[in-house]
């Protein structure tokens, strides 16, 4: 333990000092505390403009913003949120510390590459303010850039199209890198039976990533061509198909969804069984389930289109197929009940955040099942329910996934432990805050409130309220929590190798790990990552 | 590895060239019906017959050499439209107040009906219709609407590739304009009913300077023309995109499984 508290690995070991030993690192860790603190400003900015988009919904007619500015407010939420935060967030920031040494690498398989990947990341994320704060007024399209619209308005749509572009080209560079990671630098021992599971999950989501993101590049630099030259694609009276973008949209940005998603059910799949103390039920349904997402997701995309106008025979199959989805999804949640069952179960603010996922995650997966029937897609389409359950998997799913994340592996990254009962306190008023936010959106949406409107009908009031209310809670769970965090990097009490009792690579290196992971000697892996027999927590 | 980007840039070769080999077999030929295969067939670079007559908006008859004296964009529609014409009509009066252009001093716009039967007060009143939507922002005496006989449009629609038909009170005829020098040459189509402000200014700049086309609009062009006849897009830019990406992901893969573990040293 004394050793602990003077000890602080890849933290000082760099080959330059100050800013630029940050700025030019290519150490996979230092590049994933940047992305890190990135997207957490992202969130955090992301966040306020939900809670001023709820504060405006608290009652009908114009309360805090009008029409214009509303439009504008959801429009830069969501490309926030969705390109600058969930996409990159457990993937990128989780994905570059983890990935390397949990197979036992020393790195990433291109370094250069990998801080490459950042800075198209912060070039796209400042391309996208300027967007907001310059040229015609923040783009108002809605983050999914619908044409005709996105090719007619004034707004900033060019330069926010670009930044999504350079978002994109980030994404990208990841998923080569862990792909050729995952398949290359695997250490002595380290079969792809004994890959973590979040490797697992890292793996299929950067072959979505190399796969789908050069779709969405092209669609959106259609949409640039479109607005600057006129060049016709998506206009039919010059033999354009304005469907087109919506397929092309869609192709990609489902795929997405998984990216989002994905990554985080793996580090479900790290917390639950360290937590249950047991094996993992199920470790190849639960690898392979991983690729059986990614590979089915890919298939579904034209379920967002249901009410386009397109051919009933397409419906019929992208609704089949979108069933087909749940099956993967499905095995991980039972599998992860079973590996709860007569487990020796420690509630600890890690596992607390994974059975919440998996609460919200179940909620959202239903839901995703109601809309992809195309029966009841059409009465729920363009509702708050779409809205509702978007956001239980993406923030009750990916989000609560990071937080889980983030109360895992921090120590493990700072040597320092959070404050607990402040971490369970945060959880509790994020979990009833969340639920109560999106649930009563979901009703509202099935009652018939559309969403994008600035206004409603007087009988949606009061679940509005409530909703909004919801929010506020949420808003004091998140300030608690990120402050408790905060506190626990900045002067939490130190902790040894392995506070959790985990049996993954990472928690048999030092906290914070080193530079290059592992000191002089290669590990060689002889037993699998669930494997617990030996292995003893750490006190702290 | 540098044989694996050989590999790479060879499949990508081959790929491309075989789009490209596609392309070149296209049929067109005019269809059997007796209906053109595009009804426009861009001519670019072909003079319009300045010397024929048309009337104007107020009832004087006019050479169409004395109208077309600097740029000029020709618009032919037919004022009964109730369809597109008003469409394309109402994009250009929403187009025109925002070019940079002094219109009258550096360009001018013409509007020939191709309905014979048509007449000046009709021209007229379209005139005042457009005019009124652009709010003074652009000169009427820049703006003329003609009518004319039927050999006389023909001259000119004939001459710029134009072609329409008469279907019981309307016509089947494209949705598009295009841009002439002050000698009567073609130098760039635009199609639609909206057209881009720099679109345009492009395209009357060029006039000036007696230029035919640019060469991004030529590539955006090769990338996006659609083929009437075969339907479908002549280089099939998504197709060609897609397979890209398959091939060199499917090399990638098929390079980390082969070269396997990474040897430590």
């Amino acid at each position: 333990m004394s050793e602990s508290t003077t000890y602080t690995g890849f933290w000082q070991e760099s080959p330059r000092s100050g800013i630029l030993g940050w700025l030019l690192s290519t150490d996979h860790k230092r590049i994933g505390i940047m992305y890190l603190c990135c997207i957490i400003a992202t969130f955090i900015v992301g966040a306020c403009l939900g809670l001023a988009i709820r504060l405006e919904l608290i009652a009908p007619g114009e309360t805090i913003m009008g029409a214009q500015t509303y439009n504008a407010t959801f429009t830069v939420h969501g490309i926030l949120m969705i390109f600058m935060f969930l996409i990159p967030s457990i993937p990128a920031a989780f994905g570059n510390l983890l990935l390397p040494i949990q197979i036992g690498a020393r790195d990433v398989s291109f370094p250069k590459l990998n801080l490459l990947s950042w800075y198209c990341y912060v070039v796209g994320a400042i391309l996208a303010i300027i967007a907001i704060f310059s040229g015609g007024g923040a783009p108002d399209t809605g983050w999914t850039f619908y044409v005709p619209f996105s090719t007619q308005t004034t707004t900033n749509v060019n330069l926010a199209a670009f930044a999504a572009f350079m978002l994109g080209f980030s994404s990208i560079l990841t998923g080569i890198n862990f792909v050729t990671t995952v398949h290359r630098l695997r250490c002595e021992g380290m079969t792809w039976g004994r890959l973590p599971l979040f490797v697992w999950t890292l793996y299929a989501t950067a072959w979505i990533q190399v796969l789908a993101t050069p779709m969405v590049g092209i669609t959106l630099v259609l949409v640039i061509l479109e607005r600057v030259f006129g060049a016709g694609l998506f206009d039919a009276a010059r033999g354009g198909d304005p469907l087109l973008f919506q397929h092309l949209f869609w192709i990609y940005s489902h795929p997405a969804v998984y990216i989002m998603i994905l990554p985080g059910m793996g580090v479900i799949s790290e917390v639950i069984p360290t937590f249950a103390r047991k094996p993992v039920f199920g470790y190849w349904a639960m690898a392979l389930s991983s690729l059986a997402i990614a590979f089915a997701g890919s298939l579904v995309w034209a379920h967002h289109m249901y009410a386009s106008g397109m051919s009933d025979f397409a419906i019929l199959v992208f609704s089949f197929l979108t069933f087909i989805v749940a099956i993967p999804s499905a095995i991980k949640v039972f599998n992860w009940v079973s590996t709860l069952y007569k487990g020796s179960i420690e509630l600890a603010p890690p596992m607390l955040y994974a059975l919440a996922f998996i609460f919200n995650f179940a909620i959202g997966g239903l839901g995703g099942l109601a809309l992809g029937a195309a029966a009841s897609d059409i009465h729920l389409h363009d509702t708050y329910f779409v809205v509702g359950h978007f956001h239980y998997v993406m923030f009750g799913g990916g989000g609560f996934a990071l937080f889980a994340a983030m109360h895992y592996w921090l120590p493990k990254f700072t040597g320092r432990m959070y404050n607990h009962k402040a971490a369970m306190i945060g959880w509790a008023l994020l979990f009833v805050g969340f639920n109560v936010t999106y649930m009563a959106m979901q009703t509202v949406g099935i009652q018939g409130m559309p969403r994008r409107y600035y206004d409603y009908l007087p009988e949606f009031t009061t679940l509005n309220l409530v909703s909004t209310v919801g929010s506020w809670v949420m808003a004091v769970g998140l300030i608690i929590m990120f402050v408790n965090l905060w506190q626990g990097v900045r002067k939490g009490r130190p902790v040894g190798k392995n506070p959790w009792g985990a049996a993954t690579l990472e928690w048999q290196v030092p906290s914070p790990p080193p530079l290059e992971n592992f000191g002089e000697e290669d590990p060689v892996v002889t037993k699998g990552p669930y494997n617990f027999k030996g292995v003893v927590a750490d006190e702290y | 590895m540098n044989r694996c980007f050989l590999l790479l840039s060879l499949l990508l070769f081959v790929c491309v060239s075989l789009c490209f080999a596609e392309t070149e077999k296209l049929p067109v030929s005019a269809a059997d019906n007796g209906e053109p295969a595009d009804w426009l067939e861009e001519k670019l670079g072909a003079n319009l017959p300045l010397e024929v007559e048309f009337v104007d908006s107020e009832g004087q008859t006019v050479l169409l050499g004395d109208l077309i004296d600097r740029p000029t964009l020709v618009v032919p529609v037919y004022y009964r439209c109730r369809n597109v014409c008003n469409y394309l009509l109402g994009g250009l009066a929403n187009t025109l107040p925002d070019i940079k252009l002094e219109p009258g001093e550096f360009y001018r716009v013409v509007t020939i009906s191709f309905d014979e039967s048509e007449t000046p007060e009709l021209a007229a009143q379209s005139k005042r219709t457009f005019m009124t939507a652009m709010q003074g922002k652009f000169p009427a005496s820049s703006w003329d609407f003609l009518t004319g006989e039927e050999q006389n449009i023909r001259k000119v629609t004939d001459a710029a590739g134009y072609y329409y038909k008469k279907e019981g009170d309307d016509f089947l005829h494209p949705i598009a304009a295009f841009v002439v020098t002050g000698e009567g040459k073609i130098v760039r189509y635009l199609s639609g009913y909206r057209f881009l402000p720099l679109d345009l200014t492009m395209a009357l700049v060029e006039a000036s300077e007696d230029r035919i086309g640019i060469p991004i609009r030529k590539a955006l062009e090769f990338c996006f023309s659609y083929d009437p006849e075969g339907r479908r897009y002549v280089f099939n830019l998504l197709r060609v995109s897609g397979t890209v990406i398959l091939l060199t992901l499917g090399s990638f893969l098929t390079y980390l499984i082969i070269s396997g573990r990474k040897k430590r040293s």
